[in-house]
């Protein structure tokens, strides 16, 4: 043995134990370096301490800075705590106990720069990174440009507004065809007419009945009065034609709602058929509406993630293994007596607090590399409130056995204000609204299944400026948006990750053509109502003045008839008075010329009935 | 750098001229091949360069033994690779030796369940005689043939004359 060289040894044991003794300060150091290299920005740790019985990390203060925002973290948390399996460990096993993060904020304000000195100097892009970003850029459906592809009937192209000025055409047509009717008195003349035959049937004096001339003139009389009744007559049969004339034409008015009602349906349904979302590939009411902020992050990141593998199989680059150069192998793994995985986190627990308010709270336990060994799923739970917001909450959970299962909700989420649609004399904004979302996603076998529902409730639309033509295609749509009260989109993706089916369900057609026919029959009721309210005002004052007209001169006619009648009665009264004077006169004659006759003669009965005539 | 590498090349032939056997010589570098055949591993290759230490063999052939070894482990490794597999996963009378020894605490650290390092040990622990054998056999037939003429090579001499390599050789005795 050469014990000389003991001595580096020692020196190295001695390095070995002044490193335990400074430990704190290089794992300071080492975090702090490791984190700025990953994080792009500093990565500060106010105080370390690393303990061996039990053998523990403990952080305080750390803050890591946003890249883009030196002076800004874009986390920092009070308190970090990581309790490690010392024996796990002698077994190359990670097993953490307890991983406590308390106190996270985001976005908080540094004291002091987060640059890195020697950032400054970046190793200029590769082609390929680019390429990459170039490729990057997507493009965003634009409301402006959406509108025009919903392809609205353009106001004077609907059939229901053609009908309807039809109906006040015809409407105005009548009142004047009937205003002429009744301005020309088309009876006047025929009633003058029975008015004088009237007066001059009154004016007719028979006098005193004496001889059977007279008796000619009742009877002239009598057919005078009836040619007037004829005449009276035949007047009240021109105005039952006429009234059959205004029937006709009332009826003809009555059908002008109809008429509109069915072209206002066949609009409707055209309408629809232009907001069906079949017919709208384009048309993505979440991309349009909805979760602009969401997908401000989401969509470059699926995009990243889709272009680098992209280009990763264009290109045909390698993995990093391949690179390496020594084969590595493959590691094999036994059968081990403890219940330790390789890699085990029995318990993480958070919690943080937003500078507005915002509330986080949450904790995963048993997070492990095999899950056989810990015997039960892991599951992490997360729940986030919002305190200005106090109707948003997050809350997400997730559970992985032989299967996993996640769950997120979203509720309560108030959207941004914005500008649907904006020109000097319309404008819709989209005051304030709500959306959440519930997603329910399971992986068994590496076939993934997934259920996600989205709603929206509800959306308010403050829309002013619309009064010039109530059936543009921004009023109708923000009658239509302002009428919605919940969208939901349920979305279901299933099947291995390589072909994944996608399949959604959603109310949004129909809630869309239900608040579409409302906003429709909103108008057609306003415009029915507004024909009803012509006609009827127009048809009611002609009507009341024909009636009046009629039961007019019907009275007077029927006045004069009555009148006339009872003075002919009264002459046929009087006329049988006389005749049957007379008769008794030549009955009293008859019976003394028979006496005288008898008394005097033949000669003498003659000369009086002579005389008696 | 430069006078390092003259410096140890020229150990490497004062050590075929130096009062050491050419069993130590041997042992030394067939020592070095055990570390240099299998990936590096703090806990194996550690080991190894502390027996190289420690015990009384040829640091200089045995530096050679790891650093030629480690060149032609590339070669190698597929073979290790087949071999580490047949013999972790293939043999079942070594399934319980294994199973033992993953559970031991410390032991996974040295990797030994990798088909590529066990497989590197495995021919390493092999070729390990032949390696020592055909190195003794070499020294022998070295001192026996060749000894006197490197002697006089114009480069040993001019190393073994020059200030510097003096310097060098006063300084290592501190």
């Amino acid at each position: 043995m050469r014990w000389r060289y003991f001595i580096p040894f020692i020196v190295v044991f001695s390095g070995l134990l002044i490193a335990a003794l400074t430990i704190d300060w290089w794992m300071k150091w080492t975090f702090e370096s490791a984190g700025s290299y990953a994080a792009g920005a500093r990565v500060d740790i106010e105080r370390l301490h690393v303990s061996y019985f039990p053998l523990a990390l403990h952080m305080g203060h750390l803050e890591i800075t946003n890249p883009n925002l030196p002076m800004t973290n874009i986390v920092e948390i009070d308190k970090v705590d990581f309790d490690l399996d010392t024996r796990a460990l002698l077994e190359k096993k990670w097993v953490i106990n307890q991983v406590a993060l308390e106190g996270i904020s985001v976005n908080t304000p540094r004291a002091r720069s987060g640059v890195l000195a020697h950032s400054k100097n970046k190793t200029p892009k590769s082609e390929l990174t680019k390429e990459l970003e170039a490729g990057l850029s997507h493009e965003w459906l634009d409301v402006q440009e959406l509108l025009p592809k919903i392809e609205i009937p353009k106001a004077e192209n609907l059939e229901a507004l053609k009908a309807y000025e039809k109906a006040k055409s015809d409407l105005v047509e009548l009142q004047k065809k009937w205003a002429d009717v009744i301005k020309g008195k088309p009876f006047d003349a025929d009633m003058k007419t029975v008015q004088k035959e009237v007066a001059s049937l009154q004016e007719t004096h028979i006098g005193k009945i004496s001889s059977p001339q007279d008796l000619a003139k009742i009877q002239a009389a009598i057919n005078n009065a009836q040619a007037v009744i004829v005449h009276a007559q035949a007047l009240s049969q021109k105005v039952s034609d006429q009234r059959k004339v205004l029937d006709a034409d009332m009826a003809r008015v009555s059908g002008l709602p109809g008429a509109i009602k069915a072209a206002a349906d066949r609009d409707c349904q055209r309408l629809i058929a232009r907001f069906s979302l079949k017919s709208l590939p384009q048309f993505n009411f979440g991309t349009a509406y909805l979760m602009p902020s969401i997908q401000k992050w989401v969509l470059p990141l699926t995009s990243r993630l889709e272009t680098a593998l992209y280009y990763k199989k264009k290109l045909a680059i390698p993995s990093a293994s391949k690179l390496h150069g020594r084969d590595r192998g493959e590691d094999i793994f036994f059968e081990t007596e403890h219940t330790y995985p390789k890699f085990w986190v029995k318990s993480v627990v958070i919690s943080g607090r937003g500078k507005q308010g915002e509330f986080v709270k949450g904790s995963v336990t048993d997070v492990a590399s095999d899950q056989k060994f810990v015997g039960k799923p892991m599951v992490a739970s997360i729940e986030a409130e919002h305190l200005l917001h106090s109707d948003m909450k997050v809350l997400l959970s997730f559970s992985h056995a032989d299967s996993s299962v996640f769950s997120l909700t979203v509720s309560g989420v108030p959207l941004s204000k914005k500008k649907l649609s904006g020109s000097d004399k319309q404008h819709v904004d989209l005051e304030s609204g709500v959306f959440g979302f519930s997603t329910k996603a399971q992986i068994m076998d590496g076939v993934l299944t997934s259920d996600t529902v989205l709603a929206v409730a509800p959306l308010e639309v403050e829309s002013y400026g619309f009064n010039a033509d109530t059936w543009s295609a921004d009023s109708i749509l923000a009658d239509v948006l302002g009428s919605i009260h919940r969208l939901d989109v349920s979305l279901k993706v299933s099947g291995p990750f390589k072909s994944l089916h996608m399949g959604i369900e959603t109310n949004v057609d129909n809630v869309f053509k239900f608040a579409l026919d409302k906003a429709v029959q909103k108008r057609l009721d306003q415009a029915k109502a507004d024909v009803l309210k012509q006609s009827d005002h127009v048809i009611a004052d002609k009507q009341k003045e024909v009636d009046r007209l009629v039961v007019e001169q019907r009275s007077k006619l029927g006045a004069w008839i009555g009148a006339q009648q009872k003075q002919v009665n009264a002459l046929k009264l009087h006329v049988y008075q006389q005749k049957n004077q007379y008769d008794k006169q030549l009955k009293d004659h008859k019976k003394q010329a028979k006496a005288t006759a008898k008394k005097q003669g033949k000669r003498a009965a003659r000369k009086l009935l002579k005389k008696s005539f | 750098m430069l006078l390092w590498f003259i410096t140890k090349f020229y150990s490497l032939i004062q050590a075929l001229h130096s009062k050491d056997s050419p069993r130590q010589i041997a042992l030394g570098f067939a020592m070095g091949t055990l570390a240099g055949w299998a990936p590096f591993n703090v806990l194996y290759s550690g080991f190894i360069l502390f027996l190289l230490y420690m015990l009384n063999v040829n640091m200089g052939f045995g530096l050679l033994g790891v650093l030629i070894a480690s060149i032609l482990a590339f070669l190698l490794d597929p073979i290790a690779g087949l071999l580490g597999h047949w013999v972790l996963l293939d043999v079942p009378f070594l399934q319980p030796l294994w199973t033992f020894l993953f559970n031991l605490p410390i032991v996974p650290y040295t990797r030994f369940n990798n088909t590529v390092m066990l497989g590197s040990v495995l021919i390493a622990l092999v070729l390990f005689v032949p390696i020592y054998f055909g190195i003794r056999f070499g020294v022998n037939r070295y001192r026996a043939s060749w000894h006197d003429k490197v002697e006089q090579w114009r480069f040993v001499k001019w190393i073994r004359n020059s200030r510097l390599f003096l310097w060098f050789l006063h300084v290592r005795e501190y």
